[in-house]
């Protein structure tokens, strides 16, 4: 089926709320250091709850990313080939001859939708 | 031979389906009658290639025999616009046709008169070692090849009009979805 | 709108020739200036409009579409040969034949003009010079699969078979893993009765793709008139054992794919392959 999947409302909102908490805990960390900066502090590493929230953005974001992203296609190229008409295959576009029958037949038949 | 609306519809559709190629298929008649009950469509490409024409004809003969019918005639439609020779191919085929039926037929579809009200069909038959046209056909005189309902041409034209041709099937499309019916094309009213 | 415009992009991908389809869809965006929002692809539809066009025979519908094109690509090659095409279509060979000329004066190695030159000879009833014609072409440019295939179909309408799959050897080896070409190849093997080496490309269609319908009926057809023979003392022929077993996998797939589907032939497909 070449039918794409509707988009999925949830998987938007999760990547935009991870999106957000990502931006939020990369904020959060320069003003840490800014902070640290200010009072001569050591670098200790970050603060546990900007790394969890760190990690919790990418899980987030993760989730939001497999929701929203269209169907696999296959990696075997069979499987593609194998959904490949004759006439699609056989088709040669750069040869076509235009002395056929279409111009008589559809002469007299309006084609509409 | 007295060709009934099914007959004269399915090779034209056949042909305005596929209407930039060689197209070709067999008319079946009632077993003991010389009424064209029939046709089915089987090629609109590759028609010179004769594995798939084997068995094509090998499994319209199991659908006779089934069926109280027999093969009678040969349809083509060539991809000339103006060619209403019957090709070489046809004429294998035909001849082949004849072998098993001493009175059968070919018919080159008309290529101009597909979309008008005038008959489409021009019967070829094997007289003096070839495959010769007969004159006068579908003619009001003529007792040889005539129409059933002499409305079918004007039908023809309105079943093209609303795309009743995309609807038949073929043994080619057979070949590439097996639920595609062609040997009786029920959908083709 | 968008609909159509996916339609005619997927055509445009399959390559498939359904100029109704085309004409039904694309003459309403055309003629309500609808094409205009595809950006890009515009020109593409509006080329694909007028190559369908042609072959229905609208012509009002054609020239509209190539003096668009006409507009936006003024002197381009491209728009010339649609120009050239819509001569085709209307009759008029020899002025069709002089705009290729020119093309090609300009720039020999279009090979667009090229192939319209070949196809152009055939309109004329000369599929001799045609052949020829493609052949000096393929000399040059030996790797266009796409001029394999059309010359092996140039040799099928004459009936030269030896020649045809010699084409179709061509193709094969510049795509080998296209299991259509496999299949043509078998064929055209099948009608001259080499029915030994069909039997071995009908086998490579179902190895390239899985449960190939058309493959399996060519192999169980193969199979079917080398049991009949005597076994040949050829020692590169295949076995009777070989044949029996490829048989019965042709034939159990066969009826498999028929089970899964709901085939209203099925009494009649089935009866053939338990006859053979």
């Amino acid at each position: 089926m070449a039918v794409q999947q509707s988009p999925s409302y949830f998987g938007k909102l999760a990547c935009l709320f991870g999106f957000l908490l990502l931006f939020h805990s990369g904020y959060s960390t320069f003003e840490h250091l800014s902070y640290l900066k200010a009072v001569d502090g050591h670098e200790s590493g970050l603060p546990t709850d900007i790394v969890v929230e760190l990690l919790v953005s990418v899980a987030i974001f993760g989730l939001g990313i497999v929701l929203v992203a269209d169907n696999f296609k296959e990696i075997l190229m069979e499987t593609e080939m194998a959904k490949q008409s004759i006439e699609s295959l056989d088709a040669r576009p750069s040869f076509y001859s235009f002395n056929h029958r279409g111009r008589a037949v559809f002469r007299n038949v309006v084609l509409k939708k | 031979m007295k060709f009934t609306h099914s007959s004269y519809l399915k090779p034209l559709l056949h042909a305005a389906k596929y209407p930039t190629a060689t197209v070709n298929g067999v008319f079946l008649a009632d077993k003991n009658s010389e009424t064209i009950r029939d046709a089915v469509p089987f090629f609109h490409f590759w028609h010179t290639l004769t594995p798939m024409l084997e068995i094509a004809m090998t499994q319209v003969d199991l659908y006779c025999q089934a069926n109280g019918l027999r093969i009678v005639g040969y349809y083509e439609a060539n991809e000339r616009v103006d060619d209403e020779a019957l090709s070489l191919v046809g004429q294998k085929i035909a001849s082949q046709i004849l072998q098993i039926t001493p009175d059968a037929f070919a018919i080159v579809i008309k290529n101009d008169n597909i979309s008008t009200d005038n008959v489409a069909f021009l019967p070829y038959q094997f007289k003096e070692g070839q495959w010769r046209v007969s004159k006068g056909a579908f003619t009001e005189k003529n007792e040889q090849f005539s129409l059933e309902n002499p409305a079918s041409p004007s039908l023809v034209v309105k079943a093209i009009q609303d795309g009743l041709s995309s609807k038949l099937a073929d043994f080619d499309n057979h070949l590439e979805n097996v639920s595609a019916d062609w040997l009786t094309n029920k959908d083709i009213a | 709108m968008v609909n159509a415009a996916k339609v005619l992009q997927d055509l445009r991908a399959s390559a498939e020739r359904k100029p109704d389809v085309v004409v039904r869809l694309g003459k309403p965006l055309v003629e309500n200036g609808a094409v205009k929002k595809l950006d890009a692809d515009a020109w593409l539809v509006y080329e694909q409009v007028a190559i369908a066009a042609l072959d229905v025979g609208d012509d009002a519908l054609a020239q509209r579409c190539i003096q668009a094109l006409e507009q936006k690509f003024p002197g381009s090659a491209r728009v010339r040969r649609l120009h050239g095409m819509k001569l085709e279509a209307e009759g008029e060979l020899i002025q069709a034949g002089e705009i290729y000329k020119a093309i090609l004066q300009e720039d020999e190695t279009n090979i667009l003009a090229a192939k319209r030159q070949v196809m152009l000879l055939r309109a004329m009833g000369l599929p001799s010079d045609a052949i020829s014609a493609l052949v000096k072409y393929l000399d040059i440019n030996y790797t266009d699969f796409e001029g394999w295939l059309q010359l092996a179909d140039l040799y099928l309408e004459q009936l030269m078979y030896s020649q045809a799959a010699f084409c179709m050897e061509e193709v094969i080896m510049l795509q080998p893993q296209n299991h259509i070409f496999h299949l043509k190849y078998a064929e055209i093997l099948y009608s001259q009765q080499s029915i030994g080496l069909a039997l071995k490309q009908f086998c490579r269609v179902v190895e390239l793709c899985k449960d190939h319908v058309r493959g399996l009926y060519g192999i169980k057809l193969c199979t079917s008139h080398l049991l009949k023979l005597s076994p040949s003392k050829d020692s590169t022929a295949t076995s009777q054992e070989d044949l029996k077993a490829i048989d019965l996998l042709a034939t159990e797939r066969l009826i498999a794919t028929y089970n899964a589907a709901s085939s209203s032939t099925k009494s009649v497909s089935t009866k053939w392959i338990e006859n053979l």
